[in-house]
């Protein structure tokens, strides 16, 4: 007897037939070119929807305000990926219990004034405490809500979400009211330079400021990269062992086959640079998980794989 | 309801509840002051187009894209059902309730869990069910069911939800929203931190990525995925997406539409169960998908657009009947211009004999809907329907008129007469026009018709 799963998808098959399909539109709808930079389009949006957006030159200006801003929480539950110089010296306390929540954006959208954040991190100090604070790097601020949508295609974690503002609800006769189930309060703080101090917190924050408009200087990396091009075509396995093909490698990106789903995944330069600096630094990424929560989210198990097989972690 | 259902209804609402009108009138008005606003800061005439076209697009290709999404939600370890009727789908969560052990369950606000009656179920298997958005909660302790789409509780005013919230909870008779907002959150969180299963609905499934989709303004939704360790996931076989990157469009559309944000203050974007190394978050994820009616909208050649609807409330909020009496007097799940021409699509045709006459046909609702669904067409076309089942005195009536309208001779002799007997039409006696003579006064036609006056001109000329 055919189930329901069949006999839905049979009448959908019958309701269809004999319709000519409807194309597409031929392309992801394609937003118009701003003037204005992302950053400055971003704090005015967040402002807009009731966001405290603030904007550092580098991690000392930020570490300089979190002091002082930060004294006014008993305690604070803290996401495991923020750098030590941007952790409020404030006790820890369990997401439900705790004042202040504080989190490590993936990115920034213009458009929408929203961070992107990860479930890596942990989803209750999210949404918990009654004011969430978000450090987000400049040069991951972007235009369009599209540019970060990719990550969904991308071994993406078990949930992403878009912040745009405090918890909100006008179902009381129509009168706005904040904090009703999530954070009362979001803080977003877009400060340059971070990236760079996570991929090396050795350094303490304050030597690390680089004086504005100079281009950054990225440490060498310890990653040769023409050994990934070595790698090209080659099968290798994962952690688990599942058998994957170094498909093509770019001048910026490695992408990879998965020989059982035959999906494609890709690895940014960048992500395996920041791991083999790590490594090479003494931290260390005995699994995937771990090059997740160091380096990067992107397809952990495949970027981990190939940096074990180069001999660097 | 009786087929007289939406006069009755909306009647009795008129006369013994008129703080409804002012209040559903007040919001109603705000929300689309708002998405008018909005509309206007982008290229939405663009935008409108191409999220029709999308929806078009997807909907013709409907059992591709579900199989696809089935395969992507599965990948990571989502469990996928599907349920072709209420009941099947009672019958999936009343086994997960069971293989669970469940005993309390909080929800984010879903359309599709009130046409499948499972807070109804869950309370059946002896389960606590929480509402959390605030607006359910506020009805769930009212003891009725949601007025509008995205505004469950609009039709409340600030006192009633006062004297709800003394009576039930004890607040202050005087209580400030903050306050009424701060116990409403102190009952929830405490929910929150002890239900074993979180139920939402979804507002975009994307067949590529697998990823489940949520717009909110409070964090309930996210709660409700993120704390309970089983989040299970009613959607309808129609919201699906093909890619990621439609969100673009549909997220800002969507917010834009409903309450003229730029984007719903949380969004939630789940790809599967808690992943090893994660702090939190659900250890099982079920996905129902289900039809209920949908596959007889979408074989419907006259009404499969509809199906494009993503929810966003527009379409009530510009509609002047609705303004008048609110979604209650529809007696349906889904109200407004879109409820009369989903209701009888998804349940059951007779019910636009009644539905179909709760608008006026002004067309306010197709300037409005962000995915550009015909609706005054589609409701026209129900009453066309419906004629079918009209008594056959009014089917003559209608036939007679359009015979006399086609034909010049009939037109110009009964033109004559109507202007003998127009003093009668204002006669709320003639049982023929009853209805009509209770809106109106009575016929002043000129004492000459346009053509004789025409003709007149012609020959002085």
């Amino acid at each position: 007897m055919p189930d329901a799963r069949s006999r839905i998808l049979q009448r959908v098959r019958r309701a269809l037939e004999g319709r000519w399909p409807v194309e597409a539109p031929t392309r992801p709808w394609r937003p118009a070119v701003e003037e204005t930079g992302a950053v400055a389009r971003f704090l005015a949006h967040a402002k807009a929807s009731g966001v405290e957006a603030h904007r550092f030159e580098g991690p000392a200006a930020a570490r300089n305000w979190l002091e002082d801003w930060a004294a006014g929480f008993k305690n604070a539950a803290v996401s495991p990926l923020i750098p030590e110089a941007l952790r409020p010296s404030l006790p820890a306390a369990p997401p439900e219990k705790a004042e202040l929540g504080v989190s490590r954006a993936l990115a920034a959208v213009a458009d929408t004034g929203s961070v992107l954040l990860s479930s890596t991190e942990g989803r209750r100090l999210q949404l918990l405490p009654p004011a969430h604070l978000v450090w987000v790097d400049e040069s991951e601020v972007v235009q369009h809500l599209g540019e970060v949508l990719g990550r969904l295609a991308d071994d993406p974690p078990s949930a992403l979400a878009l912040h745009s503002g405090p918890s909100k609800s006008a179902d009381i006769g129509q009168i706005m009211v904040q904090g009703v189930h999530g954070p009362g309060r979001l803080v977003v703080a877009v400060v340059r330079g971070l990236a760079e101090l996570e991929a090396d917190p050795t350094e303490p924050a304050s030597t690390r400021e680089a004086p504005s408009h100079t281009p950054k200087t990225t440490p060498p990396a310890a990653l040769d990269w023409e050994a990934v091009h070595a790698l090209e075509d080659h099968r290798l396995a994962t952690k688990r062992g599942d058998a994957f093909t170094v498909e093509k490698v770019t001048e910026n990106t490695a992408v990879v086959r998965v020989s059982s789903s035959n999906k494609t995944y890709t690895l940014r330069r960048r992500c395996l640079e920041k791991a083999a600096r790590l490594a090479s630094a003494g931290t260390p990424i005995p699994g995937p998980a771990a090059y997740r929560k160091l380096a990067c989210n992107e397809a952990p198990a495949y970027a981990w794989a190939i940096l074990h097989t180069l001999d660097l972690i | 309801m009786a087929a007289k259902g939406y006069k009755a209804a909306a009647r009795r609402t008129l006369e013994h509840a008129p703080e409804v009108r002012e209040a559903v009138t007040r919001a109603t008005l705000h929300f689309d002051r708002n998405r008018e606003r909005a509309y206007g800061e982008v290229e939405a005439e663009a935008w409108r187009d191409w999220a029709a076209a999308t929806k078009r697009h997807t909907l013709s290709r409907l059992d591709r894209y579900l199989l696809e999404a089935e395969r992507n939600l599965t990948a990571p370890g989502t469990e996928v059902h599907w349920a072709e009727d209420a009941k099947d789908a009672q019958r999936i969560l009343q086994e997960l309730v069971e293989r669970y052990g469940v005993r309390r369950v909080v929800k984010g606000k879903s359309m599709l869990s009130e046409e499948l009656g499972v807070n109804e179920h869950l309370e059946r298997l002896g389960v606590e069910v929480f509402e959390t958005d605030l607006g359910e909660y506020i009805i769930q302790l009212a003891g009725e069911p949601p007025s509008h789409i995205v505004g469950p509780a609009i039709h409340k005013g600030l006192e009633e939800i006062r004297a709800l919230f003394h009576e039930r909870l004890g607040t202050p008779p005087d209580a400030s929203p903050e306050t009424l907002a701060a116990v409403a959150r102190r009952v929830l969180r405490e929910a929150f931190l002890t239900a074993d299963m979180g139920i939402s609905g979804a507002n975009f499934v994307v067949a590529e990525t697998g990823t489940v989709v949520l717009v909110e303004n409070e964090g309930n939704i996210r709660l409700t995925t993120s704390t309970p360790r089983v989040h299970v996931v009613f959607v309808g076989i129609e919201k699906l997406l093909p890619r990621a990157r439609d969100l673009e469009v549909f997220l800002q559309l969507l917010a834009r539409a409903a309450t003229g944000q730029k984007i719903g203050t949380f969004v939630s974007l789940i790809n599967g169960p808690r992943r090893e190394g994660e702090p939190d978050g659900p250890e099982h994820l079920h996905v129902i998908f289900v039809d209920n009616g949908r596959t007889s909208v979408l074989a419907d050649r006259e009404m499969h657009e509809a199906l494009s609807c993503i929810r966003c409330g527009a379409c009530l909020n510009a509609c002047p009947v609705y303004r008048q009496t609110g979604g209650h007097a529809y007696g349906q799940v889904y109200s407004g211009p879109i409820g009369i021409v989903l209701t009888p699509g998804l349940k059951d045709p007779r019910l636009a004999e009644d539905l179909g006459y709760a608008c006026s046909l002004c067309t306010a609702c197709a300037d409005v809907c962000p995915v550009r669904i015909p609706l005054p067409k589609q409701i026209l076309t129900w009453r066309v329907r419906s004629t079918k089942h009209a008594p056959a005195t009014e089917r003559l009536a209608f036939e007679g008129y359009a015979e006399v309208m086609t034909r010049p001779r009939f037109y110009r002799l009964s033109s004559k007469l109507l202007r003998l007997t127009a003093p009668l039409t204002g006669a709320p006696w003639l049982p023929v026009l009853g209805a009509w003579a209770a809106g109106h006064g009575a016929l002043e036609p000129s004492p000459k018709s346009f053509r004789e006056i025409w003709e007149e001109e012609l020959d002085g000329a």
